[in-house]
């Protein structure tokens, strides 16, 4: 077949191909016709033109050569050798002519697209495709990953294009915690605008979901279906569930953090995983008398305070305010019962804890940690806040294995629909719709994917290790606390397989909402303030939220 | 236009008047579009009444005529940031006016977290502009024929029959321009609100400039693109408009 010098007009999705694939068996006309008005659309769309396929099968794909005339009806040559099999087409051609190639699910050789689109693809001195990955803020673990991905493979070099001038930890942009990469973003913005965005696009949360209704991002499903690389099962399906979008994977994140909530389960019973705020109240209400709800580092709160309604208004409420909004509907409300009885408790709850830390001396700060830091094991609080990053750690100075032996329930955030987690992702990758090289991008996601937490494998692999090897990872880290001497000693015991498992199968339960909405956020905990300050009512906190949060929505109907 | 035409920035794909339709079901844009409409027909009116009156008022020898127009040129002086401050200790929940009328026995007003919101802004409005359109009504009084005012009053002519049926009709001009002016300035009391409340304020203080800010933000150029062009084509014929009643009614008066 002769090979032109043609730049790939388009890749079909793969709800089209699916189609092709179930419609090609079938004698269907109406569905054949829909689909050559497509392809013909993507090849020009002129009326007086048709389209005329040419067979050409190899072992592996099946490659069609077409023209585009002003006469001849060769529907049946294109349609009939296609077999059922068929997962995607890529159409390399202009408006004249070129290839139609047809992959097929029981292939595993390099897809010739790549090998037509080599001749037009940039490549380095080495002959390696260059992909480009833009990357918003100073990261320097992505960095090193880049590196280390270049080094590992030949095919394609990864090239970075910085937005940011930040080049090292101590810049002051970096340590400033109210920088928000405003002009980083800007300079993206007019790339995108000007076509000039790199083919992988690495951004914060709050930014790159508000680039999905652009639709330019490339949906990871079709990638992962077509090309090498990760494929769906083995990606924790909550973490894919989680990201779907109208059944398209525009973005993906690599670092969860799971915010949750523990209490022994000789406190709360059997029965309180993901409890309610009717159960959380009732359970609060019942507590012994030296015990208070939430004096744990978690949900320390300003610097001050760490049982007292702030924090637990934080604690009381956080989930109920995400599930006021609905995301899919870009609607909103908060008139929710819960969330007022949750208000209304939190409000009602008294400073216990009110230290000024930062006048204390350091033996007293010390102590004032520790104290907090063990008061769940004490049985001083009910409730204590963990942040889960995968099964080998969690964050903070409340690890796993610190929680003593007893039973545990994740109780989590006082929630109405089952689901007590709050998860983020810091931050996301969507590879550029436009971008010429998808399958070098989508090789350097699938490199990133497989060796992060929400890969199935990793987390095995973190469950296996535990088995085999307690090495100085959180199971390790089993801490027993001498309640009389008010020392702790590490005393090298394993985690308990049941809390192991506990935790494994709880990463893979919650429900993983990932995307984050800075300018909602930012609207809630100005209007919350009002409340603590007592300058408004719940109600009125709850009317201000809904006008403001609707419109933030309507603006994206 | 052209992106009001498109899909989206990145696909630039023709979608005929698709942007406009889906902008016109758009509940933020009606609501911007509602509440620019409104504080619009209020404050516009507003400031010409007020305006002309002034500088009917110091157009007699008064004392102390010269401070009064140099103390209603002042807002015009001063940076829109630095007011927006002193407008927000003054209209706060704990501000200056609820601490006054809480002194008189009055109870607080959430004056920005309200629908009383906009009659902080017209406030605002007034006070900005009210000054600069008396300056532009007292040069156009001075212009008036003085020998038209002594033969009317020659004939027995009152005050108001001398207001309405000579300073008026030669006023209008300069009401026209007044007007279209302060209709201009009407929309972009954004600036003003934006410092005041931010990004999403409260119910009626969300204008069409909020809108169009936050979906530029966002990237989502045809929403901005055909609401401003609806804006434009609003504008223009409301301009048409006067410009036709002004060329009815004024003509007599310029020849």
């Amino acid at each position: 077949m002769k090979k032109l010098d043609l730049k790939i007009l388009e890749n079909a999705d793969l709800k089209t191909a699916g189609r092709i694939a179930e419609m090609c068996p079938s004698v269907d006309e109406t569905e054949r016709k829909g689909l050559l008005r497509r392809l013909k659309k993507r090849c020009g769309n002129a009326d007086n033109r048709q389209l005329s396929v040419i067979p050409d099968s190899s072992d592996n794909e099946e490659y069609y050569e077409y023209k585009l005339t002003g006469a001849g009806n060769m529907k049946r040559k294109w349609l009939k050798p296609v077999r059922a099999t068929v997962t995607a087409l890529v159409i390399v051609g202009g408006l004249a002519g070129g290839f139609a190639v047809v992959k097929s699910m029981k292939k595993d050789k390099p897809e010739p697209a790549s090998s037509v689109a080599e001749s037009t693809l940039p490549t380095d001195t080495n002959g390696k495709q260059v992909v480009t990955i833009g990357l918003l803020c100073y990261n320097p673990d992505i960095e090193s990953l880049i590196t280390k991905y270049n080094k590992s493979q030949e095919k394609y070099t990864l090239k970075l294009v910085k937005y940011t001038d930040i080049t090292d930890n101590n810049n002051a942009k970096k340590n400033d915690v109210n920088y928000d990469y405003s002009q980083e973003k800007q300079k993206l913005k007019l790339d995108i605008i000007s076509g000039d965005a790199p083919d992988i696009i690495y951004g914060d949360n709050s930014f790159m979901n508000g680039l999905i209704y652009l639709d330019m991002f490339e949906d990871m499903y079709g990638l992962m279906d077509n090309y090498n690389g990760i494929k769906r099962g083995e990606i924790l399906s909550n973490m894919l569930d989680g990201f779907d979008v109208n059944g398209k994977l525009p973005l993906i994140g690599t670092d969860y953090r799971i915010f949750t909530a523990i209490a022994k389960t000789k406190f709360v019973g059997n029965d309180a995983e993901n409890w309610t705020v009717d159960r959380f109240i009732e359970t609060a209400k019942s507590i012994p008398d030296n015990m208070q709800i939430l004096k744990s580092t978690s949900f320390y709160w300003q610097g001050s305070v760490c049982d007292n309604c702030q924090s637990m208004s934080y604690y009381a409420a956080q989930k109920l305010l995400n599930d006021c909004i609905d995301r899919e509907n870009n609607t909103c409300n908060f008139d929710n019962a819960a969330l007022k009885k949750a208000i209304e408790f939190a409000l009602d709850y008294p400073d216990n804890e009110r230290h000024n830390v930062s006048s204390m001396s350091v033996e007293d700060q010390d102590s004032f940690f520790l104290d907090m830091q063990y008061a769940m094991i004490n049985d001083k609080a009910l409730v204590s806040g963990l942040t889960i990053t995968g099964l080998g750690a969690a964050e903070g100075t409340e690890t796993w294995g610190w929680f003593g032996e007893d039973d545990m329930t994740f109780v989590g955030y006082p929630s109405e629909n089952g689901s007590g987690a709050v998860t983020e992702f810091q931050n996301l990758y969507g590879i550029n719709k436009s971008s010429d090289n998808k399958e070098g991008a989508w090789d350097f996601l699938s490199y990133v994917l497989k060796n992060s937490p929400v890969s199935k494998a990793v987390l095995d692999e973190q469950y296996n290790t535990r088995i085999t090897n307690a090495s100085d990872n959180i199971y390790s880290q089993f801490i027993s606390w001498d309640k009389e001497k008010g020392t702790m000693t590490n005393a090298g015991k394993l985690i308990t397989q049941k809390r192991v498992d506990q935790l494994y199968n709880y990463i893979q339960s919650v429900k993983v909402e990932p995307f984050v909405y800075d300018d909602v956020k930012s609207i809630i905990k100005e209007e919350f303030a009002y409340i603590y300050n007592g300058e408004r009512t719940p109600d009125q906190c709850i009317d201000i939220l809904n006008d403001r949060v609707e419109k933030y929505l309507a603006e994206n109907e | 236009m052209y992106y009001s035409l498109i899909n989206n920035p990145v696909k630039k794909e023709y979608v005929g008047l698709e942007n406009y339709r889906k902008i016109m079901h758009n509940t933020a844009f009606r609501k911007a579009a509602e509440n620019t409409a409104f504080f619009s027909a209020v404050s516009v009116p507003l400031v010409i009444i007020l305006s002309l009156g002034l500088a009917m008022l110091l157009e007699k020898k008064i004392p102390g005529r010269s401070i009064f127009r140099t103390f209603f040129l002042c807002p015009l002086m001063v940076p829109t940031a630095s007011v927006v401050l002193v407008w927000q200790v003054l209209f706060h929940s704990h501000g200056t006016v609820n601490q006054v009328a809480e002194m008189f026995g009055g109870e607080p007003i959430d004056w920005l977290k309200s629908t009383k919101g906009q009659l902080v802004i017209i406030l605002m409005f007034l006070w900005k502009n009210t000054g600069y359109s008396m300056i532009l009504f007292m040069a156009a009084l001075s212009g008036i024929p003085r020998d038209m005012i002594e033969v009317a009053e020659l004939e027995g002519a009152g005050a108001w029959y001398q207001f309405v049926h000579i300073k008026l009709r030669y006023l209008s001009p300069t009401i026209l321009f007044v007007l279209i002016l302060s209709l201009i300035n009407s929309f972009k009391i954004f600036r003003e609100v934006y410092l005041l409340t931010g990004n999403y304020p409260y119910d009626k203080l969300y204008m069409l400039q909020h809108f169009m800010n936050n979906t530029f933000n966002k990237l989502d150029y045809q929403k901005l693109s055909a609401a401003a062009v609806l804006f434009a084509a609003v504008m223009i014929v409301i301009m048409a408009v006067l410009l036709l009643l002004e060329n009815i009614f004024g003509k007599d008066v310029e020849s």
